[in-house]
């Protein structure tokens, strides 16, 4: 427990001082998850969740747990600046209105901070916090929690139709091993459509962006009402050495349709768990997401959907490239429950190695109780073809640029997925960089 | 242009020899056949000279416009003016025909002192070089070869030598697989790209690509070695007669 005392004493430090007497609702919050967090402790080496991600490898450092209280000037994504479209800016988890371009009151839509949110309506809005999918509970879920001190809560009413896409986007700005914990409450009620987009990009401010040192526990809770329709994307862009855990709970209606695309293009560690609850019938879930692991990066996807409600539909599309002493771990988890009849689950995870130091350990676990039900799975792992590569370089094309075109073309139909237009050629940019940047040795022949 | 002497190739390690004492002479704007029985050779011999990995050149050499080709990659003798029509055209899903063509063309260009096409220019070359050879516009939007008809892969090959300009074009059976009018349009395709310094090697079974296409010469490859070599006159022979008496030619020869 040497390692969870120090995160234990942190929060004390941080949250016991300014205890005014009476126990607020976020007080309890705390107190609930740092309770959980310590009867659990963080993941060690054997646990089968955490088997080939030894977690507290990353954990080590002497972090700092506040980030800097009067930022000042304040870098945004290029993408945040350029687009059009809607825009909700955090800064180090607190959301920051003046930063921010919102919808206009016509629509029937609230962006505000979680504390704001927990002050006026405590006991919905803990409900929703307190609420986790049967089988996502983890260790980091619980720290994110002992240390809730703000964060950022959408509420799309009944019938609200966002007519353009609304990005977050979180700038980190603290010291350099700083441990940021932020925390998203998305509410969409019944018969609402949105599309939103998570941007953790490398933004800082006054353009020196320095996340080198950062470790990230988010979680992000999106409560899909019944007929709502979610299109969300995940983009993880923080840059060299960044490292992040991340839990997705994803709560689902009858009848509703839930995407995402996670898009994971740098970091030095990135574990994702990714948790689906299609909770009623006729419910569509899709999970796409691709990860590009450079040299030196450890991805770990884990991901859950629980069929528990028949009539549904679930589909999950991850690919990966992994360079050069680079891991990478998907491992999709379906449970299909016994009243589950009906259940279309489809699954398959695609993997690129680029090098014989390239590691991926893909694991397809399908739990079928139903006996009324299809169910597929595939999972590839292999290398460049080299007839392919052939072809490109019989037509002139050096050997890097092709190899970059068919890297490039690998990823290109989870690319296509992403219905934003911009976010996609923005996406597209940002992997072409990506993919420049891995100095490949090749295998066969060091060509 | 092309002067290859004596070649022996292996499949790579320590594989069977496939080409066996192989020569061949081509000269600037020349048009040679090579025919030959299934299994003979024609195939590995394009495919050493584009530079496919997988082989093993034993002895012998190729020298193409003065150098010594086997100092070349693969992409470097496409630069230099090499072209190969494959037998088997490969599907690269997920490579737009136009970001694929773009880089080769720009390749090969900035090789030749060539300044880049504009998006403009580059369009118009596609669609004039497309039609030359009687391709459907609508192949143009999709990945390369994914999905096509494999008439419309054989044309897609033609298309992209008209579009890269090289000096010596290697056609491994691109016959094979077009209907009878397709085999016209790409033949008059090919006639029309026939300059004084451009080569071809037109790999093919059938006599019948040679009458829209007429060769300086005619070789036959047997057993990895060229048994014969005449007008195109040759082709109508082995039309008629098989490979048989040559077979036998090349066995009394050898004894
Ligand atoms: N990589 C390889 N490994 C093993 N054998 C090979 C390889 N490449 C070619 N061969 C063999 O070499 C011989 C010549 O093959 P090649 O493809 O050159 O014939 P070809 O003359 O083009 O025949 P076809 O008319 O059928 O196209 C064949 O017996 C073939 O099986
Ligand atoms: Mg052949």
């Amino acid at each position: 427990m040497v390692m969870e005392k120090r995160f234990i004493a942190a929060q004390q430090v941080l949250h016991t001082n300014g205890r005014n007497g009476s126990a607020g609702i976020i007080e309890s919050l705390r107190a609930n998850g740092l309770a959980s967090f310590i009867s659990a402790g963080f993941p060690l080496p054997r646990e089968e969740q955490w088997k080939y991600t030894p977690v507290r490898k990353w954990l080590r450092d002497d972090f700092q747990f506040t980030g800097t209280s009067d930022p000042g000037d304040v870098q945004l994504p290029e993408l945040i600046s350029s687009t059009k479209d809607y825009t909700v800016v955090c800064v180090n988890g607190v959301f920051k209105p003046e930063l921010s371009r919102l919808p206009g009151s016509e629509l029937a839509i609230t962006v505000t901070s979680l504390q704001a949110a927990l002050h006026d309506e405590p006991d919905l809005i803990s409900g929703y916090l307190r609420r986790t999918n049967p089988g996502a509970e983890n260790p980091f879920l619980s720290l994110n929690m002992a240390f809730l001190s703000d964060g950022l809560y959408i509420h799309i009413l009944a019938d609200t139709i966002l007519d353009k896409p609304l990005y977050i986007t979180d700038i980190v700005m603290g010291p350099e091993l700083f441990f940021h914990q932020p925390r998203i409450l998305i509410v969409a009620e019944n018969r609402s459509q949105a599309t939103i987009i998570e941007l953790r990009d490398r933004a800082g401010h006054r353009g020196a962006a320095h996340n080198a040192g950062i470790f990230e526990n988010t979680v992000t809770q999106i409560h899909v009402s019944a007929s709502s329709n979610i299109d969300y994307y995940h983009v993880y862009d923080r840059g060299a050495g960044a490292r992040l855990v991340r839990t997705l709970n994803v709560y689902q209606e009858r009848d509703t349709t839930f995407s995402t695309n996670e898009v994971t293009l740098s970091g030095s560690l990135v574990r994702k768990n990714l948790n689906f609850l299609p909770d009623g019938e006729g419910c569509q879930t899709q999970l796409n997401g691709f990860y590009l692991a450079g040299s030196g990066m450890h991805v770990d996807i884990h991901t859950l959907v629980d069929h528990a409600e028949p009539h549904c539909n679930s589909k999950e599309l991850f690919k990966g490239i992994i360079d050069n002493n680079a891991t990478a771990v998907f491992n999709g988890r379906v449970l299909v429950r016994q009243d589950a009849q009906q259940t279309n689950a489809y699954q398959s995870n695609r993997n690129v190695l680029l090098s014989k130091s390239a590691h991926m350990y893909s694991k397809p676990e399908l739990e079928i109780y139903a006996d009324d039900v299809k169910c597929s799975h595939g999972a590839t792992t292999g290398q460049l073809d080299d007839e392919a590569l052939f072809y490109l370089r019989s037509r002139g094309i050096s050997f890097p640029t092709a190899r970059r075109m068919l890297l490039e073309a690998f990823v290109s139909d989870v690319c296509a997925l992403i219905r934003v237009e911009e976010l996609r050629l923005n996406v597209e940019e940002r992997v072409s960089t990506a993919l420049a940047g891995m100095h490949i040795k090749l295998l066969s022949d060091g060509r | 242009m092309l002067e290859i002497t004596d070649l022996h190739v292996c499949v790579e390690d320590g594989g069977t020899e496939i080409l066996k004492g192989l020569s061949l002479s081509v000269k600037a704007g020349e048009v040679h056949a090579i025919m030959g029985p299934n299994g003979s050779g024609k195939s590995t011999l394009a495919s050493v000279l584009a530079g496919r990995s997988g082989y093993e050149v034993t002895s012998g050499s190729v020298v193409y416009k003065g150098v010594d080709l086997f100092e070349l990659e693969a992409d470097e003798r496409a630069r230099e003016g090499i072209f190969l029509a494959f037998q088997y055209p490969v599907e690269l899903p997920g490579v737009s025909m136009s970001n694929f063509l773009r880089q080769a063309v720009n390749s090969v260009r900035k090789h030749r002192g060539e300044d880049k096409l504009s998006a403009m220019e580059f369009l118009k070359m596609m669609k004039d070089r497309a039609a030359l050879v009687g391709l459907d516009p609508s192949l143009k939007q999709r990945a390369v070869n994914e999905g096509f008809s494999g008439g419309e892969k054989k044309r897609n090959e033609i298309f992209q030598l008209a579009m890269l300009e090289p000096t010596l074009a290697i056609l491994d059976e691109t016959d094979s697989g077009l209907d009878i009018d397709a085999l016209r349009i790409v033949s008059e395709g090919v006639n029309g790209l026939r300059r004084p310094d451009r080569s071809f090697l037109i790999i093919t079974h059938y006599q019948r690509l040679l009458n829209h296409i007429t060769p300086d010469f005619v070789h036959v490859l047997v057993d990895g070695r060229i048994v014969q070599s005449g007008s195109k006159d040759l082709a109508l022979k082995l039309e008629e007669q098989g490979y048989d008496w040559l077979k036998e030619e090349s066995v009394e020869s050898v004894n």
